[in-house]
């Protein structure tokens, strides 16, 4: 007899799901009985359930040890039905929706009920993402809830940790090439047992991270929190029976996947949506390993088809394969990461359940960066590129809402984001390590009736946070901030503005041992994808800095140079000290930060809506008195000529000389324009005499090479054969 | 001989709500005014006068005789939301002149489930301060109290010089690690003291708010410096009128943590979420008399359902509440507030078909049958006949029942049901919602209803304590006839009250020796010094000996590792031996325990005391609650008619009792409905109420 519902084992019950599934309804529940017969009722029992997450959610936090996660909420609670899919989602990181239910479906998979058992206050703890999630740093724990012996569901959360080990301090590794490096790895364990862990599972964190008791404390808030959940779930079983219960968890993710269909259908114009995407890999020269010290480009193009039964597809046809490098997709990250640009641009308001993720497919070539056929490839930091799929699948959604007149709605999630990472010894002897999370809030890109804003969005979750200073500096320890704010000309410019970047610097006062290590979405390398929408501008990618000359902040010290980030690149570039500023615009391994060296770094802006020269003057006058551009940006990008009034200290419009500034763009566009053709017949002759760039040569052939229909595609539009790309 | 009253108003943002106590704790009818936002001095006589009323007093009388006079107003938060207050110049470390534009990344804050997860839904608050008035200052301090950067003096000279310049009205300061290390922002404040000419408000954010979290310190600092001012000159104002009319006294106003004080307070900025305090004041007072430890306050309100709670006697507090798209440093009575009230909005969303209820509000135009657009929960209780058309605000306004009745329709006919049906599930909702938020406040703190009693009160707390209570096992339910003017009432029962915080730095590891021990006393007993001679001196300006302050000790304290701290009161008022840190860490483990399962314990990482605070009292006169005798249990006195109702699924004849009638001792069995002109209580079929020889009404099953 199993442990399931009514005597089945799990296994049974995961076979019978996915058949009943295949009726395109979840579990083959065609009518809604409960909410028909009382939808007040059913309406009372989803917000018990929610209630329970966000509950747990909100009192956990608060004992956690983790900036991430009390400081920024980077925490999240769900309710899952036995065979896995999730019923009841907390606010918090929302990017995980689908990932505890794998780590289920692989207890239920490999047979854990018959093995090893399953009972009631049993602790299971994943971070693997071969298993389900989307990197080591995020750690999944999860209960099952049992009545009258059955399992009646499971209580899920995951929490980002911020230091889990690995080759370098923080949680990312960015440099881990294959995933041994990549961090403390805990691959669908059983930690605990009776609601209290082992104590070799703590003593196991304690021995693998530089920064232990965030870990531990992480996990203990996440136990809580779902000890919490399982209280609830008792007497909500109460209040409304064990029948209702179990029946009400399958509507309630059926309903979702109503709710989705009917967005779909009512939101988006069906057909095919074309996002390009690529990612250099900035590795050379950055102390890897031999087989991987190289600088590439990943290609990854996605396209979305909008089904007139309202099914939405990804493909990721003619991605790269899969590669020495940290950035690898196992099956749980990208599924999380497009599902999460579906529930904030889509699914709002409905009901926010696995159901939705029925009404989805996901097409990921076996080999290739989505889908890597090594069990062992780096998966430390996927997030370089899976924030730039919830962009860039929003930007398709943006597309086929604006098609059918949602223009309100239309937005493109915003991901430039960057990370400082940095570990070592503080003075006093103690080892540190920490993932700063300030990058919370990334710009938000420009709408199609609004200007985007800075510090807004954070793809990975809704709440976005910078936090505050004087909490990051506890676990930085050995550094201080000597600057946050907005940087000047990094918005995308247009109509309406993409959010302007912001950054961060720091000084580093009498460290030990101070290791930092940078990374972000892209690489940094590029402009930030997507380039600009309807006519506006692309925005400045991340960067990161450091100087290590104690001169320098002496000068900051005593009042010669100001903290501010563009002033300090513009004195080391005035005052010709250009070599003492080392600038990534990529990774950056290990930089070891000595008293006084001073580091920063740039988060990225959001991309403009429109062209620049239909902006409303006055807002170009606002926005050059508020320090978001300068005057010069102003005139040459916006046409607008403004005038310094001294006495009062703020610009303001000249409207004659702007009127003729714009018309001599106009002018100049004219000239420069020229017709599709043209353009297509001077890049067809570049492919064929092979003058591309080398890393795009190199990346289109790795793709043709691996995938038949890039390389029909891509022969067919240029007119080309194969040879004449490959050689 | 001349007569002797408390006099406490709660002027909201329609009405000011007038409550008279006099020496023998008896209390008349609730004054009412309408709120005269451009002089609130003449709403204030008028609604005294209204309430002098009805004692046959005039409103000299009243006042002449007021042993205290309270006020609370709405000045400082419309100071802040119609962006009325002075023109403030900040003062900031360098490199964080962008902070206000930055906002913490926090453009969600204060927002349901729903509009959280919509990721278009994004906003940003306009900055209280203009970018050209926001200088930064050279200066660095970092977490160990150590100078990074010493602070430019010319550059603060500078600074404040064009800060004057440009017509500045007041100035904050604001460092960053200042609550560890105060002396930069002490300089700056001094060096700008030298240079203004005329006496503006100066504030440095280590004064107002000693703690971490720059953010929270900022805003704070910065309400204190735009808004306290204006709103103090308007409280004098009020007090000169009140004096002109005879009160004698200086007039007290209402904090954010449930204190009094003279309005010439400092921290004026700590009053600024004092609106729905009143009633968590009135409900412990009540409690206190009654012999009841814990309870849950329950508010319902036109646009809000408010809850908080008193346990073991005790108000929790917290500390970073949200305001307008930011978070306070500033300790506020724990309350948690949900856009749910029976002026909220109820509509249908096109694809589900499901109910939505708010976030919007009808507020004071009710509902479609009043002057509103769109059906309101008040609707739904016209049309089920809850509420008497007639005798709305005792009959001044006229509700139009049928107006409501065509809106519902439409809406109940799109989702097939009958429309009474519909307006009652639309109630249950309504129950649900506002349960939830009961729930999850106590549970979230792990306590259980069955160990609590709960108060309803706000205009429409009587009318459905009954579905909201349904199924909670609270130990009893109870209203007041003044639940509608409750807030008022409680004010007059407020404590003379002030809290003080500051941080510190205790480290106490797991099995610490004696010595590590009696090393956190040396750190937290000057800070506790510090704050008790603070209390003792803003007592002393308001007029208080030293031997009339009464003190309670508290310290935050955290597993070593957390980034938060966990608040437990303590019997320790100073540390002299090992036993007496045992004894704190007993207090805090105890408070913790209340709050996670054991799971959550981690005595192991050792406890770090990061801050300290102290409340200081000092007893009032008070208001009593008499105890009558007990009169018969018919309410015969009370009855005036029937009315067909809907209750549940079918109609019946409910009895209707006018409240102000009802005697000690009454007992009113359902179905039965309970007229007050400013609220209604519901006595469904299967339940009753018993009036008790405190004229509280108690709800239980019939």
């Amino acid at each position: 007899m199993g442990i399931g519902w009514n005597g089945k084992s799990l296994r049974e019950m995961l076979d019978e799901y996915e058949a009943k599934s295949e009726s395109g309804y979840y579990y083959g529940i065609e009518e809604l009985k409960l909410r028909e017969d009382d939808f007040f009722k059913y309406e009372r029992f989803y917000y018990r359930l929610l209630n329970a997450t966000l509950e747990a959610r909100e009192r956990v936090k608060f004992a956690c040890a983790s900036p991430g996660t009390r400081e920024l909420g980077e925490l999240l609670f769900l309710v899952h039905a036995p065979e896995g899919e999730a019923a009841a989602i907390s606010l918090g990181l929302m990017a995980h929706v689908t990932v505890v239910e794998n780590v289920i479906k692989t207890i239920i998979r490999e047979n854990y009920e018959e093995t090893v058992g399953i009972r009631d206050g049993d602790i299971f703890v994943d971070n693997d993402p071969y298993t389900g999630g989307a990197h080591p740093a995020d750690s999944r724990l999860i209960v099952p809830v049992f009545h009258e012996g059955e399992l009646i569901c499971w209580v899920g959360s995951i929490s980002h940790e911020l230091e889990i080990g690995g080759g370098t301090p923080g949680s990312f590794n960015p440099f881990a090439v294959e995933s041994f490096t990549c961090g403390e790895r805990i691959s669908v364990e059983r930690v605990g047992e009776k609601n209290q862990f082992y104590p070799w599972f703590i003593r196991r964190l304690r021995r693998n991270s530089r920064a232990p008791d965030l870990w531990i404390l992480d996990e203990r808030a996440k136990l809580s929190g779902c000890l919490i959940i399982k209280e609830r779930i008792k007497e909500i079983i109460e209040e409304f029976g064990v029948d209702y219960f179990k029946q009400a968890l399958r509507e309630l993710i059926e309903e979702g996947r109503r709710d989705m269909e009917a967005r779909i259908k009512r939101q988006l114009v069906p057909g095919k949506y074309r996002i390009p995407h690529f990612c250099p890999v900035l590795y050379k020269g950055e102390g890897v390993p031999p087989h991987a010290d190289r600088d590439y480009i990943i290609h990854l193009p996605l396209e979305i088809e909008i089904t007139p039964e309202a099914k939405i597809i990804f493909s990721y046809e003619g991605a790269s394969r899969w590669g020495w490098h940290s950035f690898n997709m196992y099956p749980g990250a990208l599924e999380s990461a497009l599902w999460l640009s579906l529930i904030e641009t889509l699914l709002y308001d409905g009901r926010v359940t696995s159901g939705g993720k029925l009404q989805t497919e996901l097409i990921r070539p076996i080999g290739s960066i989505t889908n890597p056929d090594y069990p062992y490839a780096g998966d430390g930091i996927p997030w370089v590129i899976l924030t730039g799929e919830i962009s860039m699948s929003s930007l398709a959604i943006y597309l086929a809402q604006f098609a059918r007149g949602y223009i309100e709605e239309c937005i493109e999630i915003g991901a430039n984001w960057a990370s400082l990472e940095g570990g070592g010894i503080t003075r006093f002897g103690t080892s540190f390590g920490f993932t700063n999370f300030e990058f919370s809030a990334c710009a938000q890109g420009a709408r199609p009736i609004e200007d985007g804003l800075v510090a807004a969005a954070a793809p990975w979750m809704p709440e976005t946070d910078t936090g505050n200073a004087e909490i990051w500096e506890i676990v930085l320890n050995t550094a201080s901030y000597l600057y946050r704010g907005v940087i000047r000309n990094s918005c995308g410019h247009g109509k309406f503005i993409g959010g302007p970047a912001w950054g961060s610097l720091w000084v580093s006062w009498k460290p030990t041992v101070f290791t930092i290590v940078a990374s972000g979405s892209f690489s940094g390398m590029i402009s930030y994808q997507p380039f600009g929408l309807m006519g506006g501008y692309p925005a400045p990618s991340w960067s990161f800095f450091i100087i290590r000359n104690p001169e320098i902040f002496e000068k900051i010290s005593n009042g010669e140079i100001y903290p501010g980030i563009v002033e300090l690149f513009e004195h080391t570039k005035n005052k010709g000290l250009d070599e003492e500023i080392e600038v990534r615009k990529g990774f950056a391994n290990s930089r070891m930060a000595q008293d006084r060296s001073i580091f920063g770094i740039i988060y990225g802006g959001g991309v403009g809506y429109g062209d620049p020269i239909e902006r409303d003057p006055e807002k170009v006058a606002e926005d050059v008195n508020n320090g978001i551009i300068t005057e010069e940006v102003a005139k040459n990008v916006y046409g607008v000529v403004l005038e310094y009034d001294e006495s009062k200290g703020v610009y303001s419009v000249n409207p004659d000389e702007t009127v003729e500034m714009r018309s001599k763009i106009r002018e100049n566009r004219k000239k420069r324009g020229r017709p599709v053709k043209e353009w297509w017949m001077e890049e067809r002759k570049k492919i064929k005499e092979g003058k591309l760039p080398p890393y795009a040569i190199e990346m289109y052939k790795e793709c043709i090479e691996f995938s038949e229909k890039f390389r029909d595609e891509f022969t067919k539009f240029w007119q080309i054969s194969e040879k004449d790309i490959m050689g | 001989m001349t007569q002797r009253f408390v006099v406490s108003l709660d002027a909201g943002g329609t009405m000011t709500d007038t409550f008279i106590v006099d020496e023998e704790g008896k209390f008349g009818e609730v004054g009412k005014a309408l709120t005269n936002r451009e002089d609130e001095s003449a709403s204030f006589i008028e609604s005294i006068n209204d309430a002098a009323g009805y004692l046959k007093l005039e409103e000299k009388e009243i006042l002449s005789g007021a042993i205290t006079c309270i006020y609370t107003g709405t000045g400082m938060l419309n100071t802040i939301l119609t962006r009325t207050g002075l023109k403030t110049g900040l003062l900031i470390t360098k490199g964080f002149e962008d902070y206000l534009i930055l906002s913490r990344g926090q453009r969600w804050l204060g927002k349901s489930y729903h509009q959280i997860i919509h990721f278009a839904e994004r906003w940003k608050t306009e900055p209280y301060v203009e970018k050209k008035l926001i200088k930064g200052i050279g200066e660095r301090i970092n977490i160990f109290g150590e100078v990074v950067i010493p602070i430019n003096k010319d550059e603060v000279a500078n600074s404040v010089r064009e800060l004057m310049d440009n017509g500045v009205e007041s100035i904050g300061i604001v460092f960053l690690n200042s609550h560890i290390n105060p002396t930069h922002e002490i300089e700056a404040k001094n060096i700008a003291m030298e240079i203004v000419e005329k006496e503006i408000p100066i504030y440095c954010s280590s004064e107002l708010m000693p703690v971490i979290r720059e953010y929270s310190r900022l805003y704070s600092t910065l309400i204190q410096c735009y808004a306290a001012e204006p709103v103090r000159k308007q409280l004098l104002n009020i007090e000169e009128k009140a004096r002109k009319n005879g009160y004698e006294k200086r007039l007290l106003t209402v904090l954010s943590y449930g204190g009094l004080a003279d309005v010439r307070y400092p921290r004026m900025f700590e009053t600024l979420l004092s609106g729905p305090v009143g009633g968590i004041m009135g409900s412990k007072y009540i409690a206190d008399i009654v012999g009841l430890k814990n309870i849950v306050c329950c508010d319902l309100g036109g646009t809000s359902f408010d809850v908080g709670l008193v346990v073991e006697g005790y108000i929790p507090i917290k500390r970073e509440p949200i305001f307008h798209n930011f978070m306070l440093n500033l300790p506020m009575i724990d309350i948690d507030s949900i856009a749910s009230g029976t002026g909220t909005v109820l509509k249908i969303d096109p694809i589900s078909k499901r109910i939505i209820l708010g976030p919007e509000s009808a507020g004071a135009k009710v509902g479609i049958c009043y002057e509103f657009d769109r059906p309101t929960i008040s609707d739904c209780d016209l049309i089920l006949g809850y509420l008497n058309p007639d005798y709305f605000i005792g009959g001044k306004i006229k509700l139009n029942k049928k107006d409501s009745e065509n809106a519902l329709s439409s809406i109940a006919e799109e989702l097939g049901v009958e429309v009474y049906d519909f307006a009652f599930g639309v109630l249950e909702l309504l129950h649900t919602q506002t349960r939830g938020a009961i729930l999850s406040r106590l549970t979230g703190r792990g306590f259980s209803p069955s160990e609590f009693a709960a108060i309803f009160y706000g205009g429409s707390g009587p009318m459905h304590l009954w579905g909201i209570s349904k199924n909670v096992p609270f130990t009893d339910v109870i209203t007041v006839p003044w639940a509608a003017a409750f807030s008022a009432f409680g004010i007059a029962t407020a404590d003379y009250l002030h809290r003080l915080h500051s941080s510190t730095y205790a480290e106490i590891p797991h099995n610490a020796d004696d010595e590590t021990k009696l090393k956190a006393g040396e750190m937290i007993n000057p800070v506790w010094e510090k704050l008790e001679q603070e209390a003792y001196n803003l007592f002393k300006m308001e007029g208080y000996t030293d031997e009339e302050v009464r003190l309670k000790h508290f310290v935050y304290c955290r597993y070593k590792g957390q980034l938060e701290d966990f608040e437990a009161q303590t019997s320790v008022s100073r540390i002299t031996k090992p036993e007496d840190v045992d004894k704190i860490i007993q207090d805090f483990e105890k408070a913790y325990g209340a709050l996670y399962p054991e799971a959550m314990k981690f005595p192991e990482a050792g406890y770090l005391i990061t801050e300290v605070a102290i409340a200081a009292y000092v007893d009032l006169p008070k208001p009593k609650i008499t105890k009558y005798e007990l009169e018969g249990e018919s309410p015969k006195d009370a009855y005036k008619d029937t009315r067909e109702v809907y209750f549940e699924d079918k109609w019946y004849e409910f009895n209707i009792f006018e409240m102000k009638e009802l005697k000690p001792g009454n007992v009113v069995v359902g179905p039965s409905i309970i007229e007050h002109p400013a609220t209604t209580l519901v006595v469904p079929p299967d339940n009753r109420i018993r009036m008790d020889e405190y004229r509280l009404i108690h709800f239980m099953g019939r």
